[in-house]
């Protein structure tokens, strides 16, 4: 995100079009204080470059651009920055436009542009994206919390064999190293299985 | 006799710009759909993502598919869950991995006799070392074989697909440009771009996905799960006029009639000497100059999606992306989506002429 004058953040808005009068078009409705429009043809064959070098917030695109899968494998087969996407659609039955958002389709926007549109759309993509981000992130924190667990009874296990420990003596050991090093108990059953790994090697 | 269709008969179907959408082109063009008393429009899209887009809307009835989209699309993984299935695999191989002719000179020519037909990944580590700066290697889509047949022939070569070049997705219509620009060093693609890369002289072919992965089922006919129960006869019929479509693709004397259809300005819009290599098997590869006859190079015989078979595929692909969901959900996913049982329906319902009943 880039800050401009009035020091607020502002999304850039990467518009890919190869109608570069339409593109510019759209980028001029988007003349605020919160958007930073630019816009690139399709056809250019350096877009990944063009996406790497600028990082934009927020992508619009004629959904009849070819480069779409592109897009989409950034969000899924990478760890580029995913962002949300805008499309515009020449299918004008607002049930395809609502079925598709709802299924997960970022947003869709019928064909004829118009500027009282681009604005909402870009809201409801963001905004889904947001939803789908949290989702992930969530199933991350729930995966690095399993295994943190993991960790620990691991780490517990270690002491109660090698030092004869009950269960509540191995975690307050545990607990009691961790506050004393400043770590998370996580951390110290860590470096218990690594000191473990390294001596029995 | 004309029979008049009613309009319930009314079936889109989609397709990308690619040799492989040839069963629906034919079956359209030669009469196989109207022999099943069903009126279909075809329509050429420009992504992947799109005919998923309008399976799941309701925008295309069915449409030509890359075999693992059907089980990636049910699991949700591109963050869009539509259960989606196939009966049919259309068609088996018919990719090529390609490098710029650069990349080849700097790499081989030694080490690539002109009898060979595959050129070892493991040259590539010339890449590897010293200053040279990483390759990159584009497939037409993450989750294809495309995308599986290229990280076999790295790994065999003993390069790691993920750390040592990268590889990114470029639309099959602008390989050959960004081979051309120097944006990409090699793709991997199906028919035609490999032989269009070859006859303009921009790349090398270096390995035939027949040889890397046998009778990889390539393009399956592919709708959505709901979409199937509402239209259960509707499919079958599909299913049946496609398969007679694949049979007479799979009789070597049609291949030549096929690629003048694939060649109108309303299909491909490509020189039938563009479109041959691939459907003669007659290609190009690595350094000799005169094309070779490669067995099997572009299969088209309608086939079972063998549940077995997706299995090894979805895990493959699952892997890629580092998402584990275990044996168990994979064999049901599998067996959900690749429809051995619809086949079976079909093959029925040609072999016989008429409608089984039991007793």
């Amino acid at each position: 995100m880039s800050k401009n004058s009035d020091n607020i953040v502002a999304l850039k808005v990467m518009i890919i079009d190869d109608n570069l009068d339409r593109g510019k078009w759209v980028a001029s409705s988007l003349r605020e204080k919160r958007f930073d429009p630019f816009v690139v043809m399709t056809d250019h064959v350096g877009l990944l470059r063009e996406i790497s070098e600028r990082a934009p917030d927020i992508i619009v695109i004629d959904m009849a651009s070819p480069s779409r899968d592109l897009l989409e494998s950034l969000a899924i087969m990478s760890d580029m920055n995913p962002m949300p996407v805008v499309m515009f659609s020449p299918e004008q039955d607002p049930d395809y436009i609502n079925q598709a958002v709802e299924a997960g389709v970022t947003a869709y926007m019928v064909g004829d542009i118009e500027a009282k549109k681009v604005k909402p759309a870009i809201d409801v993509a963001l905004a889904q994206f947001r939803n789908f981000q949290q989702l992930k992130k969530e199933l991350q924190e729930t995966r690095t919390a399993l295994d943190d667990r993991g960790v620990l009874e691991r780490a517990k296990t270690l002491l109660m064999q090698a030092r004869q420990m009950s269960e509540n003596e191995a975690h307050d050991c545990i607990r009691q190293e961790a506050m004393k090093r400043r770590l998370k108990m996580t951390e110290v059953s860590k470096l218990l299985l690594q000191q473990h790994e390294g001596t029995t090697r | 006799m004309i029979t008049s269709i009613g309009q319930q008969n009314n079936v889109i179907l989609g397709y990308l710009k690619l040799t492989d959408a040839a069963p629906l082109i034919i079956a359209s063009e030669l009469g196989f759909f109207r022999e099943q008393q069903l009126k279909v429009a075809l329509t050429q899209d420009v992504s992947w993502a799109n005919i998923r887009d309008k399976l799941m809307t309701g925008a295309l009835d069915g449409a030509h598919m890359l075999a693992p989209m059907p089980a990636m699309t049910t699991l949700g993984i591109s963050g869009l869950r539509v259960p989606m299935l196939t009966g049919l695999v259309l068609s088996r191989n018919g990719n090529a991995i390609t490098l710029s002719n650069q990349v080849v000179q700097d790499i081989s020519l030694p080490h690539f006799a002109t009898s060979e037909r595959q050129l070892s990944a493991s040259l590539l580590k010339h890449y590897l070392h010293g200053d040279k700066r990483k390759l990159t290697l584009a497939v037409v889509h993450g989750f294809s074989t495309h995308n599986l047949i290229l990280r076999r022939w790295l790994c065999e070569g003993g390069i790691d697909p993920d750390k040592d070049v990268s590889i990114i997705v470029v639309p099959p219509s602008q390989v050959l440009d960004s081979l051309k620009n120097g944006l990409i060093d090699g793709f991997c693609a199906g028919a035609p771009w490999g032989s269009i890369a070859v006859n303009d002289g921009v790349g090398i072919t270096v390995a035939a996905g027949v040889d890397i992965w046998r009778d990889a089922p390539e393009k399956v006919f592919c709708v959505t799960e709901k979409w199937h129960q509402a239209n259960v006869e509707k499919h079958l019929r599909l299913r049946c006029a496609l398969m007679g479509a694949c049979e007479w693709l799979a009789n070597p004397e049609n291949r030549r009639q096929c690629a003048e259809i694939l060649a109108l300005p309303q299909y491909l819009d490509l020189d039938i000497d563009q479109l041959m290599p691939s459907l003669s098997g007659e290609l190009s590869l690595g350094a000799a100059v005169n094309p070779q006859y490669i067995a099997d190079y572009q299969v088209f015989k309608p086939a079972a999606p063998e549940p077995m078979l997706f299995e090894a595929m979805i895990e493959e692909c699952l892997a890629m992306v580092g998402v584990d969901i275990g044996a168990e959900r994979i064999s049901a996913l599998a067996q959900r989506t690749a429809r051995a049982d619809f086949f079976a329906s079909a093959s029925l319902e040609i072999g016989n002429g008429e409608v089984v009943t039991a007793q």
